[in-house]
């Protein structure tokens, strides 16, 4: 399922895809034709925007400067019926081109490389009802911690989930549902993070309960079990946020095991909104810990970032992050990153 | 470089698109399904109409309160969602944001399909004083209230609480404001933005109160002033009037699950005892008069017995008509025949 991207790298790509998503977007213009029928247009209840993002990441310990150039399809349709809405369909394809990254998603194949990357792309069955589980089925994120109460799609911002659990977004199946005093995700997913396969038995078990996401403090539980790249993840996740005023304070824990040594992973995050919610400043530490046996290995990283969103097109944002303590052997990292993004 | 060069180029390009989105990406959208729940206990499912909230509707709530606007966040594709028992239609729920000093304020109002407000629900409110906004004494005050009855809530300086109209503790009283601004321009943009869908919508529901087997409505493009209708009206009544504004008449056709003519919904608004009375006369495929039922209260028990004594009834001609009320049952009969005429039945395949 993975597609490289050999023929996509070229603007007459872009130019396709933008031609797409002005065909998408004038056909949702023409709805309404009089007939209260469901699913009587292709452009019904859909979303379509053209999303394109420029980064620059400088690794100051190596004193190299890193790109990020990024144009996507991001496609949101309900589909519905005569007794209420069916599901919904996400589609999010991004053309992907890196140059001098040298720190990257591992499904790049070097530092200079392009990529079709699927984000979210799954159809979430809602047919049974209001009340009733929803099923899932295609590439979504891991149902996990912060992760996954928070968007932190194709921004600055991001938590653990790729260096805590190995795999960040995965397809697979999951069961999903909303009641007013908890939502619940439980998934399994075949580990191959982009591709669709399982590579070497590889599997994803993972679930989480909590409390609504909109409320002033939220509360989750999470629990997780792979086997990835020959080796058993197992993790209990707490995840919590507390909003005072403008305020955000965030936190997860992470107990578990990779393989025989115990891990103990944490994430702490202070944010601040204005109130017109045009500006975002946050401050995260990252903790991660293993006993391995060539000793206790300790990791701490600092986040420090700001996001100004001045209107519903450009999204502009900046992040300092810094390593000040590392596993052995690992470099520490110190790397300024600086985007810009609009959407259409 | 040149990559970065052509994304450049792409970026330049495409801001001079004029265009409404969102500034999240859409894997952030959530439906506010439990809140629907919360406003409708008795709901299952629900259903999503995503239309553009665009620059007219931001003119539109600047004009009708000013000086209050849209802001960059409330515009693009929203939704509009019905709430469903099986397929009966329960009312209509939508979610707004509102900017206060605690971030922004977004809540899910339920309205019925006559846009008269049901209930509010907190979606996400990060003041301290939310709880004194859900308290029932206070919610019952906005509940049944339409556009201009709920204005009364704004002071004249169109941002803070008419404490005078609206009974609300001293600490709640900035929090009351965002409540009262985000409750009125849901209610303007809902009416700007969703007009031709809720009038769909009321077809349907009285379509379904009026035959059991409805399963969808073909709103009428003729018109009571086309031709052929202005002839026979002509026909029937001379230039005299009885009371009917032809120019609010809509139609739609009613069919089954298998596209069959099941009969018309006639709404048209009518002046009864001096009182203006909009009334949704359903008609069957024989012409005779299904049910009649009124958007408000009766004038009176004696005239709502009038007209319910013309169910079953047809009328070919004034001759044949004793009374207003049976003049009104011909002139809608004679207004809705075009759209049962060609109404075999159409199977699917």
């Amino acid at each position: 399922m993975r597609l490289t991207t050999d023929t996509l790298s070229t603007p007459l790509t872009a130019c396709r895809l933008s031609a797409l998503v002005l065909l998408f977007s004038y056909a949702s213009l023409s709805l309404a034709d009089g007939t209260l029928t469901p699913g009587s247009s292709l452009g019904e209840n859909m979303r379509v925007s053209l999303d394109l993002s420029s980064r620059v990441s400088h690794f100051d310990r190596a004193d190299e400067t890193g790109y990020t150039n990024v144009a996507g399809l991001d496609l949101h349709k309900v589909f519905s019926g005569s007794n209420g809405d069916i599901g919904t369909l996400i589609v999010q394809l991004y053309w992907t081109r890196i140059d001098n990254l040298i720190m990257r998603p591992g499904f790049f194949d070097g530092p200079d490389d392009s990529e079709l990357v699927y984000r979210i792309v799954n159809f979430n069955y809602t047919g049974f009802g209001t009340q009733a589980p929803h099923f899932r089925v295609g590439h979504f994120e891991i149902p996990y911690g912060l992760e996954h109460t928070v968007d932190t799609n194709g921004n600055l911002r991001d938590y653990t989930h790729g260096r805590n659990l190995g795999v960040k977004a995965d397809w697979g199946v999951s069961v999903n549902g909303e009641l007013p005093a908890l939502e619940y995700e439980i998934s399994y997913t075949l580990g191959g993070g982009q591709e669709a396969e399982r590579k070497d038995g590889s599997y994803v078990w993972a679930g989480r309960l909590g409390t609504p996401r909109d409320n002033n403090q939220v509360y989750g539980v999470a629990l997780y079990h792979a086997e990835l790249k020959n080796t058993e993840r197992n993790r209990l996740g707490l995840d919590a946020m507390w909003y005072y005023d403008l305020y955000g304070l965030f936190a997860q824990l992470d107990i578990g095991e990779d393989a025989d040594n115990d891990v103990l992973n944490g994430i702490v995050e202070l944010n601040w909104r204005n109130p017109q919610e045009t500006w975002q400043l946050f401050l995260q530490n990252q903790y991660f810990s293993t006993d391995r046996s060539d000793g206790d290995q300790q990791a701490l990283r600092h986040n420090l970032g700001i996001q100004y969103t001045p209107d519903s097109h450009w999204d502009f944002s900046a992040q300092y992050q810094h390593d000040s303590d590392v596993f052995d052997g690992a470099a520490e990292a110190r790397i300024l990153s600086l985007q810009a993004r609009y959407r259409f | 470089m040149k990559q970065s060069g052509r994304i450049v180029w792409l970026f330049i390009l495409f801001s001079l698109l004029p265009a409404q989105v969102f500034a999240q990406a859409y894997c952030a959208l959530r439906d506010p399904a439990s809140h629907i729940q919360q406003l409708y206990p008795d709901s299952n499912q629900f259903r999503s109409i995503v239309k553009t909230v665009d620059e007219s509707a931001r003119d539109y709530v600047a004009e009708n309160m000013p000086p209050n606007a849209l802001h960059f966040g409330e515009l693009g594709r929203h939704t509009l969602y019905v709430a469903l028992r099986d397929k009966e239609i329960l009312g209509l729920v939508h979610v707004r944001s509102e900017e206060s000093r605690w971030g922004l304020v977004e809540i899910a109002w339920s309205m019925d399909l006559g846009l008269k407000v049901q209930d509010y629900s907190f979606q996400r409110c990060r003041s301290r004083v939310r709880k004194v906004m859900e308290a029932n004494n206070i919610k019952d005050q906005f509940r049944g209230k339409t556009f201009s009855e709920m204005k009364v809530f704004l002071a004249e300086d169109g941002r803070s609480a008419n404490r005078e109209a609206l009974n609300v503790p001293d600490n709640a009283a900035e929090l009351a404001a965002v409540v009262v601004r985000n409750g009125l321009k849901t209610l303007l943009v809902t009416r700007q933005v969703w007009a031709m869908e809720i009038e769909a919508l009321q077809m349907l529901k009285n379509a379904q109160l009026a035959f059991p087997a409805a399963q969808q409505i073909q709103l009428a493009e003729q018109t009571p002033t086309s031709p052929a209708v202005t002839v026979a009206l002509k026909s029937a009544f001379g230039n005299a009037s009885i009371g009917t504004d032809r120019a609010q008449i809509k139609l739609a056709r009613v069919l089954d699950h298998q596209g069959n003519a099941l009969g018309v919904i006639y709404r048209a608004q009518h002046t009864i005892s001096g009182e203006p009375l909009t009334l949704w006369w359903a008609i069957r495929t024989d012409l005779t008069i299904e049910a009649i039922n009124a958007d408000t209260p009766w004038p009176s028990s004696q005239v709502e017995s009038v007209f319910k004594q013309l169910t079953g009834k047809t009328f070919n001609n004034s001759e044949s008509c004793g009374n207003r009320a049976e003049l009104m049952a011909l002139e809608a009969i004679i207004t809705a025949r075009p759209l049962l005429k060609n109404t075999e039945p159409r199977h699917s395949m």
